[in-house]
């Protein structure tokens, strides 16, 4: 049996087994990084989510839509009818089904999680080419994108839980919500005074964060915290002073039409992006990140004749209550404005004509490329920082001073509208707010005015937003303020139901 | 006279060492005959040890087989009145040392003992009598083989007869219906089929349910690339018992298949060939162009009557389309697009084979090639094969030999691209009959040609499926190599070992190329190119031992086991060439850049097993077996886990109390338990990663990263424990029957637990839940005719299995499963069976009397009428529930030959009852009416207010709600198939001795050759999403098709 034995003990002991078991991954590398580009990797990485809810997925889901559709200004268009979501929004039916909100909380939070990653291991990088500089930098940015987040989810869902350290373990998902006010006040206000004072430069041509975009959320969010829920009305002031802190830099322009291009053709051209009146966007680039946008508010019936795609979904169109609302002389209302209703076939021997579609996306390098476009996403623009200002001061000090006057009317006199002079602060806050509604429309950003100010624009006034009838008859109720957190979130964590 | 030599003084490290780089070793012999002798090499640090083994004057060789001729390895052969015996191997061969007048006596467990005398031969082939008759076979299990009266597993094995009672692309196509508890599903016509095995019911979520396939002792290697010409049996290794000696991935049951070994006596020389015509087996009822206009004209009136806002848009058709329609508005052109689609398509096959045996060498070599067209135009697939083998004894303790094997195959697959998108089998249901293939000027028609005035389709958002075809290559190529090279070593007369070492490379590529016209979303042509390689490795060393005292029987079994996996793959893919001749030959011409992309994984597995057989008078037989097992997938402290199991049977019929029935020829009783893992999960996911994301900067391609996997260092093995009671039963010596009864029940899931996406992941891979599957099977044979000219034997075989979700994650919150693109379409809920169908209830259509209730609903009559579970007139999560399943409740296999001189006929007929369809098509063209042609069968059972009675909607353009299914959706896939009718002749002796040959046979056949079932598209067995739960989720998958073959296989 020796013998035996012994050839047992050979074949058993031919390989040390833990060593013949540990894999490791060429592919990737461990989760943290080790050096400076893994550091920036991680950054970069957060601004992935950015773009989010402006992909189109599926045939024809766009969750940007369900920013829009229960404003009254837009409708959707029935040739997208398997896309229920938007339908469901646009009859003010929050439901926690619905895919547009998940698509969007998701989003927002994965990108958080991607920011407590970057913010938790770049501390902990040694590596000399990592300066104190770049690393101060990079973790500046991460606390912007987060902040960002944040300020988003806690606008449109009210109540949400905070989570700033990365996830270990599944049980990091056992945890509740957080009132609005911690979510401003432990994460918001924090993160963004951390990015004010890191090492950024106050402009990106290439689309990083800037110390302007930095500045001008901090605005948004002091103007928002001043309004419902919170109602912080000191914080009008600081809102005023950050919106000043970015005009006075000059950094920032308003586009203006010239010989060659209307402003409008500047604001929907890619060649234009992260220039000039664009303080931050998301970011695309043809065939590496394609924007969707485009194709999805591209007219349904000019497929295949005013672009190279013959399918359009022409998704959202302008309700005739807010067209309406435009003054006659509004250049924002005339054909390719923000709107358009004939444009040329491709090969340039046609008008074709449609029903009022929007233009604002309508880049014209996109005609050869759709359905695929380089077009970035505007998340803010200077137009908004000036009607901040406008409003922010109006509202700190009681009434407009010159600088406000100057703000609105930089902005009316572009729309070819006639300069505001002699208001009082009540008459001064309805034509900002009105501008506002006017000038931003279509860029996700209409919704939030309505929430923080708790009105409606009926196409003529400013009504309170319960109540409010819009143009498809469905009136505004409690349940209209917030979307609902999605019920596949509290199905696998009950405490977010309570 | 007996001389006891030390001759093989060897090194036993060295000799592993040979069996990689090839050293040298040292064999000393004392005195002649010496078989080798190689020069000495001295190693350090050797252990010697020594192997003993008996020379005599006259050497005797052959086989010990049974009355079948199939080899019985592990036989005794004893020089009787002496010690002196030899143990045959494991194709049953032996050489033994004896004196010119001695007598060979041989014994096997099971068969009468056999005395020969030597008489001065040289070679002795030995057929041994089985003592209990006919039903004895040999069983190849897991490392090695039994008795099938020994086995005390549940254990099935399939002959080569069976498995080329049809032709086959695969040998899994040829498995189908022929063992009791595994169901093979094919969910596609195309050829190749798409099949989905699975043993004893599914018990995974997340990680596979696919079995483990072993060829040849290979394990995992790709069962597709094999030819079932090649193959001598496959034995289906079901309950914990058998499979735990695979511990590591025996959960989902072991296929074994034994690739064909030479016999001895004269040169095997063989060829069989056969072609094949398929045709369309059933056609598929949709609307032709009279009807089709009839429903556009109610459609229309349904648009007018509850969306006259539209109304304005719609077409005049006989006005706005004069080169479609007559002046009366009648349509011009009745296309039958199934008919431009499909074709009669033929294929042929061809298989060579040479072999021969001698006391030295056992080898063959054989070539495949099959050829098949499908029956949608411009898809085939084509098949080759290869395959050497090679045993080469150098004396009569040492065998070396080795396989090598080579398959490749190529096929051109067109309906699976983008399903839920635009398919040319979608299209040829959907696609309006009143479109001609072509237009005028040649160009293929498409859904442009009939606008609404606002530009909008009128009818369909796709293209000619003549035009998809002809315009778009899907080709997918797979090579596999797979080489085994071992050495054989008796090391005593009980004593074996073998060491081997295997490697599969197997590369998988795709060529996939789309034409400019063909995508109305791209609009670009685009090509893809796409590379897997697969480098798998195996180190396997066994240890045998078998003895027989008095009573007492016992075998042993030792290995260790080392395996590396290697998967490396790069794609490339790029668009907008300027011009439609490069294909995808020239990838760098796209004009829009390549995006292009490779990545590597690997994994390790490291195994120690042992497996103990004893048996007692032959009556009483318990087996236990034991695998250790490491796996690199799982946390640094969770690698290794320990597989045990133990079964044990009772050969009631051999009690003296039955001994003499004349009813109960053969009863045994088993019962086995044992517990086998799962690992089937991808690499590095106990790790953790990131995923790799692209950023814009500068409007150029930055790199960025976020958070991938969550890491779980505790990430440990699926386990599943198996309980298994059998009973073996014969009647008469004509009726066998075969019953098990198991529960399986598999814990420590291997689950993608859903985590908040808060976390910022939407699940992790965690070890919670539990499933169950519980089952019976039955295998009935039975001779019902013996006579000397007609025969006539029937096998059934039955099978129940239920699989039943007992717990999920931490709450046991609902999991959702949706094939991509749509809602979710299953569910795992607990307590109920896995992936079950989830929606709301169909209860009818609203009747115009209900049409005040129906507007609560913002519904009208004619609509569908759902169930409101929790009457808040709303329709929401809350209102739906299980709504059916793709499971079968049962299954059934009846086979029945019958022999008549020299003519034979073998039919085949599969019974699948309770497995529910979905039909996703069905929801696209008779729920809604909008976009394409329907279904006849429900557009004449479609709502009107003289038929309100009903369960399909009016002819109206759109759905009420695309947010889940509802059971009106969900069809009764029952069918009874008949799977294959085969005829054939054998001629006699007498005509082939004049031909030369030993052995001519003819036939013809047909397969699925009648399908019997309620459901109303081509065939009920479908799948057209490749997800794990997609079985049964149809839209418009590639029919199955009737073949007919005739064949011929001759042997020289």
């Amino acid at each position: 049996m020796k013998k035996i034995t012994l050839l047992i003990l050979v074949i058993f002991s031919l390989y040390s087994c833990e060593d013949y078991l540990t894999e490791i991954p060429k592919s990737t590398k461990p989760i943290g990084g080790i050096n400076y580009s893994d550091a920036v990797a991680s950054v970069n990485g957060i601004y992935t989510y950015l773009r989010s809810p402006y992909d189109k997925r599926g045939y024809a889901n766009m969750p940007f839509s369900s920013l829009e559709v229960q404003t009254g200004q837009y409708f959707p268009v029935n040739f997208i009818s398997q896309e229920t979501g938007t339908f469901l929004t646009y009859n003010l039916n929050f439901t926690g089904s619905n895919s547009n909100y998940q698509d969007i909380w998701g989003a927002y939070y994965q990108g958080i999680e991607a920011a407590n990653i970057a913010l938790s291991t770049i501390p902990n990088i040694n590596d000399p080419e990592l300066t104190d500089s770049e690393k101060s930098r990079l973790l500046g940015e991460a606390h912007f994108l987060r902040a960002y987040y944040y300020f988003k989810l806690v606008q449109l869902f009210g109540d949400i839980p905070i989570k700033l350290e990365p996830t270990t373990s599944p049980a990091d998902g056992k945890i509740g919500k957080s009132p609005i006010k911690d979510v401003y006040e432990i994460v918001i206000v924090p993160d963004l005074e951390f990015a004010e004072s890191a090492d950024i430069p106050f402009k990106s041509l290439e689309g990083r964060v800037s110390l302007g975009a930095i500045k001008s959320l901090f605005a948004k969010v002091y103007i928002t915290m001043a309004g419902y829920p919170l109602n912080q009305t000191e914080k009008f002031a600081l809102a005023r002073d950050k919106a000043k802190e970015v005009i006075s830099n000059g950094s920032y322009s308003l586009f203006q039409s010239d010989a060659n291009l209307t402003w409008f053709d500047k604001l929907n051209n890619s060649d234009f992006d992260n220039r000039e009146e664009h303080i931050f966007m998301a970011q695309y680039a043809l065939n590496l990140v394609n924007s969707t946008m485009p194709i999805y508010l591209a007219p349904v019936e000019g497929a295949g004749k005013i672009t190279v795609s013959t399918l359009h979904f022409g998704g959202l169109r302008p309700t005739q209550q807010f067209y309406d609302s435009y003054a006659p002389n509004d250049l924002r209302a005339q054909n390719r404005g923000f709107f358009f209703d004939e444009y040329p076939n491709v090969a340039g021997d046609e008008i074709v004509e449609f029903e009022r579609s929007v233009y604002k996306y309508f880049d014209k390098k996109f005609i050869d490329t759709a359905p695929y476009s380089s077009k970035n996403q505007p998340l803010i623009r200077y137009a908004d920082i000036l009607l901040i200002y406008a409003e922010a001061q109006n509202e700190a000090e009681g009434s407009p001073n010159a600088m406000a006057y100057e703000a609105i009317n930089s902005v009316r006199l572009r729309a070819g509208l006639s300069p505001l002079s002699n208001l009082d602060k009540e008459q001064f806050k309805t034509a900002v707010l009105r501008e506002r509604a006017w000038e931003l429309t279509c860029e996700g950003q209409v919704w939030y005015d309505m929430k923080r100010t708790q009105k409606a624009f009926d196409g003529t006034t400013f009504v309170d937003l319960i109540g409010y009838t819009k143009p498809n008859g469905k009136t505004f109720t409690e349940e209209n303020i917030y979307f609902p957190i999605p019920q596949s979130e509290i199905d696998i964590n009950p405490l977010l139901g309570e | 006279m007996r001389k006891k030599n030390q001759i093989l003084r060897k090194d036993i490290f060295a000799l592993l060492t040979l069996a990689f780089i090839c050293t040298a070793y040292q064999v000393r012999a004392d005195e002649p005959p010496t078989m080798i002798n190689y020069k000495n090499v001295e190693l350090e640090n050797i252990k010697h040890i020594e192997v003993e083994v008996y020379w005599q004057q006259t050497t005797v060789n052959g086989t010990v087989t049974d009355n079948a001729g199939i080899p019985l390895p592990g036989a005794t052969i004893l020089e009787k009145g002496t010690t002196n015996g030899v143990i045959s191997d494991f194709d049953g061969n032996y050489s033994i040392q004896v004196s010119e007048d001695a007598i060979l006596e041989v014994s096997f467990i099971g068969y009468s003992t056999k005395e020969v005398a030597v008489n001065g031969r040289s070679e002795i082939d030995i057929v041994m009598e089985s003592e209990l008759g006919a039903l004895d076979e040999v069983l190849v299990v897991g490392y090695g083989s039994q008795k099938k009266t020994d086995v005390t597993g549940s254990v099935a094995s399939v002959s080569s007869d069976k498995l080329l009672e049809q032709p086959s692309v695969s040998p899994i196509e040829a498995l189908n219906g022929k063992v009791a508890g595994v169901s093979v599903f094919n969910g596609s016509g195309r050829p190749g089929g798409d099949f989905r095995v699975k043993i004893r019911g599914s018990g995974s979520i997340n990680a596979s349910n696919d079995p483990l396939y072993v060829i040849d002792g290979f394990v995992g290697a790709d069962v597709n690339l094999i030819n079932t010409n090649d193959i001598e049996s496959m034995s289906v290794l079901k309950d914990a018992s058998a499979t735990a000696i695979y511990g590591a991935q025996g959960a989902n049951g072991v296929v074994i298949i034994t690739t064909k070994k030479a016999k001895r006596g004269k040169l095997n020389l063989s060829y069989s060939g056969s072609f094949g015509i398929s045709k369309q087996a059933n056609k598929v009822d949709v609307l032709d162009a009279n009807q089709f206009m009839e429903m556009r004209n109610r459609l229309y009136d349904d648009i007018r009557k509850y969306r006259p806002s539209e109304a304005d848009n719609l077409v005049d058709y006989a006005n706005d389309y004069p080169n479609l329609f007559n002046p009366d508005g009648s349509p011009i052109y009745n296309t039958n697009w199934q008919d431009e689609v499909l074709r009669t398509a033929y294929s042929n096959r061809h298989y060579i084979s040479i072999s021969g045996a001698s006391d030295k060498i056992n080898s063959g070599l054989s070539i495949g090639y099959q050829d098949e067209e499908g029956i949608m135009k411009t898809t085939y697939l084509k098949k080759l094969t290869a395959r050497f083998f090679g045993e080469y004894r150098i004396n009569e303790a040492i065998k070396f030999g080795g396989d090598f094997s080579y398959g490749y195959t190529k096929q051109n697959r067109l309906d699976d691209y983008r399903v839920g998108g635009l398919t040319p089998t979608r299209a040829m249901i959907e696609f309006p009959p009143i479109l001609p293939v072509t237009n005028s000027d040649g160009t293929y028609s498409n859904s442009d040609d009939i606008l609404r005035k606002n530009g909008a389709w009128d009818i369909y958002y796709g293209v000619n499926p003549v035009g998809l075809l002809n315009r778009m290559e899907r080709v997918f190529l797979d090579y596999q190599a797979l080489g085994n090279f071992y050495i054989d070593l008796q090391l005593s007369k009980n004593f074996k070992f073998k060491t081997s070492y295997g490697r599969q490379l197997r590369i998988s590529n795709n060529r996939e190329y789309v034409d400019r016209d063909w995508d109305t979303y791209v609009n670009m042509n685009q090509a893809d190119l796409g590379q897997r390689s697969n480098d798998n490795q195996q180190f396997e060393n066994l240890l045998t031992y078998s003895n027989k005292f008095k009573n007492h029987n016992i075998d042993v079994l030792l290995g260790a086991s080392w395996y590396r996996y290697n998967t490396f793959s790069w794609s490339a893919s790029a668009s907008n060439f300027s011009d439609e001749f490069y294909q995808y030959y020239n990838i760098g011409l796209g004009t829009n850049p390549p995006n292009v992309g490779s990545s590597e994984t690997s994994s390790t597995l490291n195994s120690y097993f042992g497996r103990l057989n004893y048996s007692f008078k032959n009556k009483y037989m318990v087996t236990a077996t034991a695998r250790y097992d490491g796996s690199s997938r799982f946390g640094s402290n969770n690698r290794y886990a320990m597989f045990p199991s133990f079964a044990a049977a009772w050969k009631v019929g051999e009690e003296e109390f039955l001994n003499q029935s004349k009813v109960i020829s053969n009863l045994k009783l088993r019962a086995s338990w044992g517990k086998t893992g799962n690992n089937a999960i991808g690499d590095y996911l106990a790790i953790g990663s990131p995923s790799t994301q692209i950023v814009i900067f500068n409007n150029d391609k930055a790199i960025g990263t976020t958070q991938g996997t969550v890491p779980n260092n505790d990430l440990k093995w699926e386990q599943t424990a198996e309980t298994n009671f059998g009973v073996d039963v014969g009647f008469f010596d004509r009726i066998s029957l075969t019953g098990n009864y198991y529960i399986r029940k598999t814990n420590n899931l291997l689950f993608n637990q859903p985590l908040p996406i808060f976390t910022g992941y939407s699940s992790a891979l965690t070890n919670i839940g539990s499933t169950e599957n519980k089952g019976i099977e039955l295998a009935l044979d039975t001779k019902n005719i013996i006579s000397e000219n007609f025969s006539w034997n029937t096998t059934v075989t039955f099978s129940k299995n239920k699989s039943i979700v007992k717990s999920l994650g931490a709450n046991n919150a609902d999991l959702f499963i949706n094939v991509p693109s749509y809602f979710n379409t299953n569910i795992m809920r607990v307590g109920e069976e896995l992936a079950s169908f989830w929606g709301y209830t169909r209860i009818g259509t609203w009747d115009i009397d209900e049409a005040d209730e129906a507007a609560k609903y913002n519904l009208v009559p004619g609509d569908v009428k759902l169930k409101d579970v929790n009457g808040d007139y709303k329709y929401d999560i809350k209102d739906r529930g299980i709504i059916g399943n793709a499971s079968r409740d049962y299954e059934m296999n009846i086979n029945n030959t019958l022999v008549y001189k020299n003519w034979d006929l073998t039919f085949d007929i599969q019974v699948s009852q309770g497995a529910d369809v979905v039909d996703a098509s069905y929801i696209f063209i008779n729920d809604r009416y909008n976009y394409a042609n329907g279904y006849t069968k429900f557009y004449n059972q479609a709502w009107t207010p003289e038929n309100q009675n009903t369960m399909r909607p009016r002819v109206r353009p759109n759905l009420d709600r695309f947010d889940a299914l509802d059971s009106g959706q969900v069809f009764d896939g029952s069918f009874i198939r008949g799977r294959n009718i085969m005829l054939g002749y054998n001629f006699n002796s007498d005509l082939l001795g004049k031909l030369n040959l030993t052995k001519l046979r003819l036939y013809a056949s047909a397969q699925n050759f009648f399908l019997i079932t309620d459901y109303h598209s081509f065939d009920p067995e479908v799948a057209s999403w490749g997800n794990q739960f997609g079985q049964g989720i149809e839209l418009n998958g590639y029919p199955k098709a009737i073949v007919f073959n005739t064949g011929l296989k001759v042997t020289f």
